[in-house]
């Protein structure tokens, strides 16, 4: 068990004004490592201070996986939680902070997804048959939505070439495997390797232009 | 760059936004992981990646996540803390130590018996008495139920001097004594070993009836929960529902937060009749107690929810708290209130209690720095018997909720690790009517 908080002082709700994450404090990290170490000593003001910072891009993260939908809000409590828990095992040298947060939101986000299509699987798809809606229709419809979500949240991946793009965010944002991916898409699995490895070294150089 | 290398490049940057992307089956994740903890290059070239990923959800503008969601998250922080902790009970060690006392006792006098037999043979002295020995049982199903079954024990057992000799040849009958009013060693002897038997026989009911009287714990007693209260800083306010009218507090608030030094995450759970009403909060502690989310039932006498020292804040702890009021218990708590004097090490214990509501509370700043506190209940019929010892932590605050008129008062002493017999050590505490003598507000 991790070593139990001493009081520090009352909490405030972390609220405020638009969080703004932009590279001269979006991406500063030291911040967050140093919080999360003061997270796994107990302090949950740490905790407050972590969820003022990355609540909101966590949130939004979590919406463009579940929907505008409470789950998302069940589920950034619980990886709030989590880090709270977790905190200890956090190793700086294997992981940034933002990677970190980020993969335990999307771990619990997928859960909740799977969740989701398993009690989708019976009644509910009969039914979607029965009303003449094929599935990839449903899923072109999704990915339509999905787009429309990525460009409104203004999401990073809107700046890569369509077919990079597709397959980085079924695989992030929807925990598809590689084959499903080709399956879904028609591609050969070298191919979607293949884009995946252009989209990831795509979105470091924009990192990398954006510092610059 | 040639070809050779060129590809392998490729291959290593696939994998690695494979990895990243968790994409990777179970071995060969295993695999790229052994390499990525040899190879500089590639583990720099998954942290690239990484932080390609983060700039996808961390570098745009997001608005702050929504408040309810943060009073949430701190509910469950504040919660996750909370261990249950088994409540210990000192007499079942002093109830082995007395038995073994007794059976001390009890061999003692069998082997006295047996010397005296063998230096004074029943048939080689004529006209001495015969010491016999006889077993019985001693049933002490009563007493504890850890000694539920019948003890054999071996008793010695001497006739009375004025009854006639089992074989004949007693006192009475020895037609040739010319001393009888003179004082025979044997009859010294005789008196002195009944003197013995008679003692340890009130002993043993002594025994019987003190563990019988110390594994008392009332049927009443529901539950029993510690609370950390942090550490000693001043006030900075108290939650508006323990407030009684504008600008006055009520007398348990204002206590407890006087003690504490800090506004409280006071959660009860009374038992049915209390009268206490409870919020979510409260029944979310008790849920973790339980260790059933969604059981409501009492707990068993013996257990501490242990809540560790934690921030609490202003939501928090506001939400957090029972549903006091002035017409229900504030006055109750006001009238019996009891305070202790400082021990000599200090410590200022306070025990609260509102009969009425089946409610007592024990607030003790500090873990005593020797021994423990031990908390007692006086039974309506007068009779105090031990709850047992508080087990250490740090600025607890103790609220045992008792079933409505099965207890009168609580008090609580320091007493040496493990916990008396009875109480020895100062005592506070908390009755109605307040009795002499245990520290009055």
């Amino acid at each position: 068990m991790q070593p139990r908080p001493e009081f520090r002082s009352p909490i405030p709700f972390p609220g405020g004004s638009v969080v703004r994450s932009g590279l001269a404090d979006g991406l500063d990290t030291g911040e967050d490592v140093r919080l999360i170490a003061q997270i796994a000593d107990g302090q949950t003001g740490a905790l407050s201070e972590l969820y003022r910072r990355r609540g909101g891009p966590l949130f939004r993260f979590l919406q463009r996986i579940l929907g505008e939908d409470p789950d998302a809000e069940e589920i950034l409590q619980d990886t709030f939680v989590a880090i709270w828990r977790r905190a200890g095992g956090y190793d700086p040298a294997k992981s940034g902070p933002l990677t970190w947060m980020m993969m335990i939101a999307r771990g619990l986000a997928l859960d909740r997804l799977r969740q989701r299509s398993r009690r989708l699987s019976g009644f509910e798809r009969l039914k979607a048959a029965d009303s003449g809606r094929g599935s990839g229709e449903d899923t072109a419809s999704a990915h339509l939505e999905a787009d429309e979500d990525a460009r409104r949240l203004g999401s990073a991946l809107c700046s890569l070439p369509e077919t990079q793009r597709t397959a980085i965010e079924m695989a992030f944002y929807r925990g598809c495997t590689q084959e499903e991916i080709a399956q879904a898409t028609g591609e050969p699995l070298g191919t979607i390797k293949a884009r995946i490895r252009r989209g990831m070294l795509s979105l470091r150089l924009r990192l990398q232009n954006r510092h610059e | 760059m040639n070809d050779s290398t060129h590809r392998a490049m490729v291959a290593s940057e696939e994998q690695a936004s494979l990895y990243v992307l968790n994409l990777l089956d179970a071995d060969d994740r295993q695999l790229f992981e052994v390499q990525l903890r040899r190879d500089t290059d590639l583990r720099g070239m998954v942290q690239r990646f990484q932080a390609g990923l983060e700039t996808e959800v961390f570098a745009e503008m997001a608005p702050p996540a929504p408040a309810r969601i943060w009073a949430k998250i701190l509910e469950r922080t504040r919660m996750d803390g909370a261990q249950v902790l088994m409540f210990p009970r000192p007499f079942h060690r002093w109830a082995q130590r007395l038995s073994a006392a007794a059976a001390c006792l009890i061999l003692g006098a069998i082997l006295h018996s047996w010397w005296l037999t063998t230096r004074y043979p029943p048939m080689g002295v004529a006209g001495y008495p015969r010491v016999r020995s006889s077993t019985r049982m001693v049933s002490a199903a009563s007493a504890v139920e850890a000694h539920q079954e019948p003890v054999s024990m071996a008793v010695a057992t001497v006739p009375k001097a004025d009854s006639p000799s089992t074989n004949g040849s007693g006192i009475g009958s020895n037609a040739g004594d010319t001393h009888s009013d003179s004082e025979h060693p044997l009859e010294a002897a005789n008196a002195v070993l009944k003197g013995k038997i008679r003692a340890l026989n009130s002993q043993l009911a002594d025994l019987t009836q003190s563990l019988n009287q110390a594994m008392i714990i009332p049927s009443g007693v529901s539950r029993l929960y510690v609370f950390s209260l942090g550490q000693q800083e001043p006030p900075t306010g108290i939650p508006s529902n323990l407030v009684d009218a504008p600008g006055r507090t009520n007398s348990l608030a204002e206590s407890l937060a006087r003690m504490a030094g800090e506004r409280m995450a006071l959660a009860l759970n009374s038992s049915a009749g209390s009268g206490l009403a409870l919020d979510g909060a409260s029944r979310s502690v008790s849920s973790i107690v339980a260790g059933n989310p969604v059981s409501s039932e009492v707990e068993p006498v013996g257990k501490v929810a242990l809540m560790p020292a934690q921030p609490v804040p202003v939501e928090t702890a506001t939400s957090g708290l029972p549903n006091l009021t002035a017409s229900t218990v504030a006055d109750p708590i006001s009238a019996s209130r009891s305070a202790a004097r400082s021990n000599s090490a200090g410590i200022s214990p306070i025990v609260f209690s509102a009969p009425d509501s089946g409610l007592y509370a024990v607030a003790v700043p500090t873990a005593p720095p020797t021994g423990q506190y031990q908390l007692w209940i006086r039974a309506v019929d007068g009779t105090i018997s031990s709850l047992g010892v508080l087990t250490p932590s740090s600025s607890p605050v103790s609220v045992v909720t008792f079933e409505h008129g099965s207890a009168d008062g609580m008090f609580m002493s320091l007493e040496p690790v493990g916990g008396s017999f009875q109480p020895s050590g100062p005592m506070v505490g908390a009755q109605n009517p307040v009795l002499p003598g245990l520290g009055r507000p």
